[in-house]
C-alpha cells in the first residue's frame, strides 16, 4: 500500500516536473484554456437564450452522461478490458506483497478521479446554468463520486478478480450486456420513430418506467430524477433497488476471494496495449476485431538492384497477402465516391453548379486527404529498418521505391473516388483523367509532406504537432494550386485551370520529395 | 526453500508444461534450463504468481501467491520494463516501501555502485537502455533482501562486467542462505554457480542433476548428453 501510495505520488510529480519544462505545454494550456473558455461561454449563453436552465433539462442530460459512461465501462470490465495496467505494473505490482485487490483499487484510481472531475463539474454548471439549490447538488456529488465509485469499485473486483466462475462465464457475460444494450437502444429508436425528434423527447425516454428499472444504469437514472425532480413510484423504486445494489455489490466484492488470478489477463492486455500504442504512434489504425492475416505462399522476381530491391520486397510482401495491395482505404474510397455520386444525382449538382461542377470532386478529395491524418502502411515501415539506410543509392531514389506502390494503390482509389461521380456529373473522359491524376497527386503531396513534417519537427510536438505542420505545407500547397487553376481558368480555360493545378501541384510535391528524402539519409531524424 | 509440485500449464489446447514438480532447497542454486519454446519462463511466471496453473508452489513452506510469500520473494523478469516517469532511485525506494524492506541507504548505495548505477541515479525509467533496465531490475529484486529469488534469463543484455557482478551476487546470496532460480540458455553463464540443475524439454523436465552427486561435472556436458543436440560436444 505504502509503495503504491509512493508510485502515485511520484509519478504525477515528476511528470508535472517534465511537463513543466516543455514549452509546447503553455502553447497547449493557452489552447485548451481558451478553448474551454470559449465552449463554456458558448454554452452559458445558449442555455441562458434559450432558457434550457431547468431541472429537467439537467436530469436529461445527466441521464444523456450516465447512459454514455456506465455500460460501456461495465461491458469493457466484463470483458477484462477496462483497466490499463502497463508491463511495469506487471514487473513491479503484481509480484509485491499487496493484495490483488488492492491493486485493482489503485489502477482504478483514474476512473474514481473521472468521477470526482464529473462531480465537480455538476457541482459548478449545476448552479451557475440550471440554477439547481445547493443541497441537491451535495447530494447528488455524494451520490455520483461515493456511491457511484464504490459499486464501480465493486464490479471491478467482481469481474477481475472473481475466481469461482470461468473464463466461460466472462465470455458470455458481455455477450448478455450487448444484447441487453441493444434492447435499451431499440427502445429508444422505437421512441424516436414514434415521435417528433425534440429534446424533450429525451426526457420522456428516460422517464419511462423501463428505463429507470434498467438494472444499474436505469436504477441511476431514477436516482438522478429523484434528487432534481422529487420522488415518484419509480424513481424510489430505482434508487431502492440501486442502493441494494452498491451494499450487495460492496459487500461481495470485499468478501470475495482473489488471489490474482486475473494477473495472466492484465499481463496480456498489457502487451496488447503496449503494440495498439506503439501502432498509434507510427499512425497505424488499430482495428480491435481484425485478427491477423494468414499470409499467401509468393514469389517475386527482383528488377533491378539498390533501391528497386525496396520496391520488389514490397511486392513481395503485398502478394503474400490475400487483398493484396488493397485494404480498408479502398473500400472508404469506393463508399465515397458512391457518396459523392448520390449527393450529386439527388441534389442536382449539374444544373446548380453548371461549368463549375469539375472541381466538385477534386474539392471532397481535397478536404478528405487535407484532414485525415492517413494510415501507415509498408513504406513508413521502410524508415524502422537500417537496411533501408545501408542501401548504396540516393536518399531520392529510396524515397521513390519505398512509395512507388503507394501511388499505385493511389491510382486504383483516385478511379473509386472519381469514376462514379465522373458518370453522375457528366464529365468528359479527359477530366475524369484529369482528376484522377489530381487525386494521385494530393495522395503524394500529404505523403511527402507528412516526412517533410518529421524531418523538420521531429517528435517536438507529438503526433498532433506534426500533423499540423503537415496541414499547412499542404494547405499552402493547395492554396498556390487553386490560385494557379483560377488564374489559368479565367485567362485559357477551365480545362487548362484544371491542368495547371496539377502541374503546380506536382511541382510542389516534387520539391517537397526532395527535402522529405533527408529522412531516408539517416536514421536518427525519426528518433 | 521453493517447491514445485505437478506444475501444470495449458494455453488453451496448448499444454506448455506437463505435470512438473522440483525443489530448490534453502541456500541453493537451481538452473532451469533448456531451448526455446521448453516451457522455462512459463513455469517462472508461473511461480511469480502471473499465470493460472494447476499444481502448487511453495516459497519457504508458503503459498506462492499469499502476501507473506510475496514479501520474501525476488524476481527478475526476462523482459524489464520501468515506470517512463520514476528515476532509478525511485524504483528502488519504491520496492523498498512495498516490501517494506529494512536495507538501509548505504546498502543502496552499494548496490547501485555494484551495478555501476551510482551516475545513474536521476534517469527517468524512460531513458535507460535495455541493458540499464535489466541492471536496475537487479537491484530492485536484491533491494527486497529476499530469501528466494527468481531471475528469467538475467545475464541477457548486461555487459561483461555487470555479468561477472552478478555471478558474484549470486554466490553471496548462496552464502547468505537465499535460494535461487536461474532461468537461461546460455550455458557458459551459470558453469560455475549451480547445485541443481533441471534440464527441461517441450514442458517436461527430462533431466535433474545434483552438482555433488555428479561430482563437478560440466554443465554443458550434461545439458547435451540428455538433450542429444551439440554434435561439436
Amino acid at each position: 500500500m505504502r509503495g503504491l501510495i509512493y508510485l502515485y505520488k511520484r509519478t504525477i510529480i515528476n511528470n508535472i516536473k517534465r511537463a513543466l519544462k516543455r514549452p509546447v505545454t503553455y502553447i497547449w494550456l493557452v489552447f485548451v484554456v481558451g478553448y474551454l473558455l470559449l465552449m463554456g461561454i458558448g454554452f452559458g449563453t445558449m442555455i441562458e437564450e434559450g432558457n434550457f436552465g431547468t431541472p429537467e433539462n439537467i436530469v436529461a442530460i445527466l441521464s444523456i452522461i450516465i447512459f454514455a459512461m456506465i455500460p460501456g465501462n461495465i461491458i469493457s470490465y466484463s470483458r477484462r478490458k477496462g483497466l490499463l495496467f502497463r508491463p511495469s505494473e506487471v514487473h513491479f505490482v503484481f509480484s509485491a506483497p499487496v493484495s490483488p485487490k488492492m491493486v485493482l483499487m489503485f489502477e482504478g484510481v483514474k476512473s474514481f478521479a473521472g468521477n470526482l472531475v464529473i462531480g465537480v463539474l455538476i457541482i459548478v454548471f449545476g448552479g451557475l446554468w440550471f440554477h439547481i439549490p445547493a443541497w441537491q447538488l451535495v447530494v447528488y456529488f455524494l451520490f455520483f463520486v461515493v456511491f457511484e465509485s464504490v459499486l464501480e469499485a465493486s464490479i471491478i473486483i467482481f469481474c477481475f478478480g472473481n475466481e469461482y466462475f470461468g473464463e466461460k462465464f466472462y465470455k458470455r457475460l458481455p455477450v448478455v450486456m450487448y444484447l441487453f444494450m441493444a434492447v435499451v437502444a431499440g427502445t429508444a429508436l422505437y421512441k424516436l420513430l414514434n415521435g417528433e425528434p425534440s429534446f424533450s423527447l429525451i426526457s420522456e425516454y428516460f422517464a419511462m418506467p423501463v428505463i429507470q428499472l434498467v438494472p444499474v444504469v436505469g436504477w441511476n437514472v431514477a436516482v438522478t430524477r429523484l434528487v432534481f425532480l422529487g420522488p415518484d413510484m419509480f424513481n424510489l423504486i430505482g434508487t431502492a433497488l440501486y442502493l441494494i445494489s452498491v451494499i450487495g455489490m460492496f459487500v461481495f466484492a470485499w468478501k470475495m476471494k482473489c488471489t490474482g488470478e486475473y494477473y495472466e489477463d492484465a499481463m496480456k492486455f498489457a502487451d496488447d496495449y503496449q503494440k495498439m500504442r506503439q501502432n498509434q504512434k507510427k499512425g497505424v489504425v488499430n482495428i480491435p476485431w481484425k485478427k491477423k492475416n494468414k499470409l499467401r505462399e509468393a514469389t517475386v522476381e527482383y528488377k533491378g538492384a539498390y533501391a528497386k530491391a525496396i520496391y520488389f520486397r514490397q511486392i513481395l510482401e503485398y502478394k503474400k497477402n490475400p487483398a493484396f495491395i488493397f485494404g480498408w482505404n479502398t473500400l472508404l474510397c469506393l463508399g465515397l465516391g458512391a457518396a459523392i455520386a448520390a449527393v450529386c444525382y439527388f441534389n442536382d449538382a449539374i444544373g446548380e453548379f453548371g461549368e463549375a461542377r469539375i472541381f466538385i470532386v477534386p474539392a471532397v478529395v481535397s478536404y478528405v486527404i487535407f484532414v485525415f491524418s492517413g494510415y501507415a502502411t509498408k513504406w513508413s515501415k521502410e524508415l524502422e529498418n537500417p537496411y533501408t539506410y545501408m542501401i548504396p543509392d540516393s536518399p531520392l531514389k529510396k524515397v521513390w521505391y519505398a512509395t512507388k506502390i503507394e501511388h499505385i494503390r493511389a491510382i486504383v482509389d483516385g478511379i473509386l473516388v472519381t469514376l462514379p461521380g465522373a458518370v453522375v456529373l457528366g464529365l468528359s473522359p479527359v477530366m475524369t483523367v484529369l482528376t484522377i491524376l489530381l487525386y494521385i497527386c494530393l495522395n503524394a503531396n500529404k505523403l511527402y509532406y507528412n516526412m517533410l513534417a518529421d524531418v523538420l519537427i521531429g517528435n517536438l510536438f507529438g503526433n498532433v504537432g506534426r500533423s499540423i505542420v503537415r496541414m499547412l505545407f499542404q494547405g499552402l500547397a493547395i492554396g498556390i494550386a487553386a490560385v494557379a487553376a483560377l488564374i489559368g481558368g479565367l485567362v485559357i480555360g477551365l480545362e487548362v485551370g484544371f491542368f495547371l493545378m496539377i502541374l503546380v501541384m506536382g511541382i510542389l510535391t516534387f520539391a517537397g520529395a526532395m527535402v522529405a528524402s533527408l529522412s531516408f539519409n539517416r536514421m536518427e531524424v525519426m528518433e | 526453500m521453493l517447491e514445485i509440485q505437478e506444475l501444470t500449464k495449458k494455453y488453451g489446447k496448448y499444454l506448455a508444461v506437463d505435470h512438473v514438480s522440483f525443489t530448490v532447497p534453502t541456500g541453493q542454486v537451481g538452473i532451469l534450463l533448456g531451448p526455446n519454446g521448453a516451457g522455462k519462463s512459463t513455469i517462472i511466471k508461473s511461480i511469480a504468481g502471473l499465470l493460472r496453473y494447476q499444481g502448487g508452489v511453495g516459497i519457504e513452506h508458503m503459498p506462492a501467491r499469499s502476501l507473506e510469500a510475496k514479501r520474501i520473494f525476488g524476481y527478475v523478469p526476462e523482459v524489464p520494463a520501468m515506470f517512463d516517469a520514476l528515476t532509478v532511485r525511485e524504483h528502488i525506494e519504491y520496492i523498498r516501501r512495498a516490501y517494506d524492506s529494512d536495507i538501509a541507504e548505504e546498502e543502496i548505495e552499494h548496490l547501485l555502485q555494484r551495478f555501476e548505477l551510482e551516475d545513474k541515479q536521476g534517469k527517468l525509467g524512460r531513458e535507460l537502455s535495455k541493458g540499464m533496465m535489466q541492471k536496475v531490475s537487479i537491484c530492485c529484486a536484491l533491494a527486497i533482501k529476499p530469501k528466494v529469488i527468481l531471475l528469467d534469463e538475467p545475464m541477457v543484455g548486461l555487459d561483461p562486467a555487470a555479468i561477472k557482478e552478478l555471478k558474484e551476487v549470486v554466490l553471496e546470496l548462496k552464502e547468505q542462505g537465499v535460494t535461487v532460480l536461474i532461468s537461461t540458455h546460455m550455458l557458459e553463464m551459470v558453469k560455475d554457480l549451480w547445485d541443481l540443475v533441471f534440464i527441461m524439454q517441450k514442458g517436461n523436465i527430462i533431466g535433474t542433476f545434483d552438482r555433488k552427486q555428479q561430482k563437478d561435472a560440466d554443465i554443458e556436458e550434461l545439458f547435451f548428453q540428455i538433450t542429444g543436440g551439440g554434435d561439436a560436444q
